[in-house]
């Protein structure tokens, strides 16, 4: 932060389930469990699963993060054994780039899909490298439907359901959030987690005009010759 | 509204503390390399005839030069006293975000020959254009390998949305790096004669193998990562 305070956070995920380790605190508080706020579309039942599994994951954050300022500066780093990914940005851009995160390896049966995507987390990302990497994504998950003998969708009619569904959840989560914090870091972030939300089913209804521009080497080949690339 | 190029600005910091940059620009229209003015005239080995690659379809009297050769010797002439293993700090900035790596001269600066090489204009390599828009740097093998994939599904999207005949098969990506594998080989020997150290040529033999692992059946290397995608994007969500 500006004011020389140091926050960190540690994300570790399961190889397999990619579902994020040991974020849950004890004992849990209230907006936690499952029925409060509880979104209009999940499937879950509080008998079976009395918290709701993305919140779970959001405690920590939530205790650390909640007193900070949205529009608040600060330099956030992102180590992974790759490399390391910095920006110096608002403090609710960092919080939304780790609550996406979070969210996507919980146990959340509505953002599961999100996992191949945090696996190669993006910290920062923008709306077109947000719309590249979830659409590219799906149509690699489409081959490997298609290697197993089911039937690919190629026309994005399940990312938009994805997307869709996703929306709701962030509306909810954002009532959760409101009462779990004084400050408004958390709540902007999923906003701002939002926005992306509501982006992909218009991106993909304008046939993802934006970057198809990028592969323009090869559409115009394609005219110019009977080469195929 | 005008768009603003994309930039890849590089920082190579060494132990001694010597800095070396280097800044990439794309047309944000074509993705083609922004080239500076050229301070230095032409090297002999950056003419299109020199090591020309097999697989190369220009000619010299349209292209009397090898437009990867000249974007490259600039980096060619100022690494050529540089030993790849050297260790030192390479920072690439966009307008997202900075990434830094601790990491060899060799990988930081194969990253940014991956990105002029595609973006280049040379016509064998357009096909990796929307690759360098999203360039990552210092990615590892299972990055690129999904990266190379699932961009090249979204190339057969664009393709086919109009029409039937989508196919989910890699076969014309591999013919692809097969060919891109006869550039880094003819890239390798033209720059062989210039430099007295050996970054650059590790850096493209860097990029060599990796051409030559997606030349390979991308099935089989997609296998491994099935356990990533599987049972996520069922018919209902």
């Amino acid at each position: 932060m500006e004011d020389g305070q140091c926050e960190t956070f540690d994300i570790a995920l399961d190889p397999v389930t990619l579902e994020s380790l040991g974020q849950t605190g004890d004992p849990l508080p209230d907006w936690v469990r499952l029925a409060f706020h509880q979104c209009s579309n999940c499937p879950l039942s509080p008998d079976h699963d009395p918290f709701c599994p993305a919140a779970q994951n959001m405690v920590v954050i939530v205790q650390r993060f909640s007193d900070l300022l949205s529009h608040d500066r600060a330099t956030v780093m992102v180590t992974t054994d790759d490399r390391t990914v910095s920006s110096t940005t608002s403090v609710q851009r960092g919080v939304c780039s780790v609550m996406g995160l979070l969210m996507a390896t919980s146990r959340c049966p509505m953002t599961t899909f999100f996992k191949p995507m945090a696996r190669f987390h993006l910290p920062f990302a923008s709306t077109a490298e947000t719309i590249w990497r979830a659409t590219s994504t799906y149509l690699l998950a489409q081959y490997f439907r298609l290697q197993n003998g089911e039937t690919p969708d190629i026309l994005f009619r399940g990312l938009t359901e994805f997307y869709q569904n996703i929306q709701i959840v962030n509306l909810a989560f954002a009532k959760r959030l409101r009462a779990a914090c004084s400050h408004d870091s958390m709540v902007n972030a999923v906003i701002l987690l939002d926005m992306f939300a509501k982006s992909m089913p218009l991106a993909i209804d304008e046939s993802l005009d934006e970057i198809r521009q990028l592969f323009m080497p090869y559409l115009s080949r394609e005219r110019q010759t009977s080469q195929s690339v | 509204m005008k768009r603003r190029p994309f930039r890849f600005y590089y920082q190579f910091t060494f132990s001694d503390g010597n800095i070396k940059d280097y800044e990439i620009l794309l047309a944000p229209d074509t993705l083609s390399l922004i080239r500076e003015d050229d301070d230095l005239p032409p090297a002999e080995w950056t003419h299109l005839e020199c090591d020309q690659c097999q697989c190369c379809p220009l000619t010299p009297d349209i292209h009397p030069l090898c437009p990867i050769a000249v974007n490259i010797m600039e980096l060619v002439d100022s690494f050529k006293d540089v030993f790849s293993y050297h260790d030192c700090t390479v920072q690439c900035e966009t307008q997202e975000r900075t990434y830094i790596k601790n990491t060899s001269v060799m990988e930081g600066l194969s990253a940014i020959f991956g990105v002029i090489m595609a973006t280049s204009d040379c016509p064998v390599m357009e096909f990796l254009k929307p690759m360098a828009r999203f360039h990552l740097p210092f990615s590892t093998i299972e990055e690129t390998t999904v990266r190379t994939a699932s961009m090249y599904l979204l190339a057969q999207y664009f393709r086919f949305k109009d029409h039937d005949g989508m196919k989910f098969d890699f076969s014309l990506l591999e013919k692809h790096y097969a060919k891109v594998q006869l550039v880094n080989e003819g890239l390798l020997k033209r720059i062989n004669g210039v430099s007295s150290e050996d970054a650059d040529k590790n850096a493209i033999i860097t990029l060599h193998s990796l051409s030559q692992f997606l030349s390979m059946e991308m099935d089989y290397s997609l296998a491994g990562m099935e356990s990533i995608f599987a049972d996520r994007f069922g018919d209902s969500a």
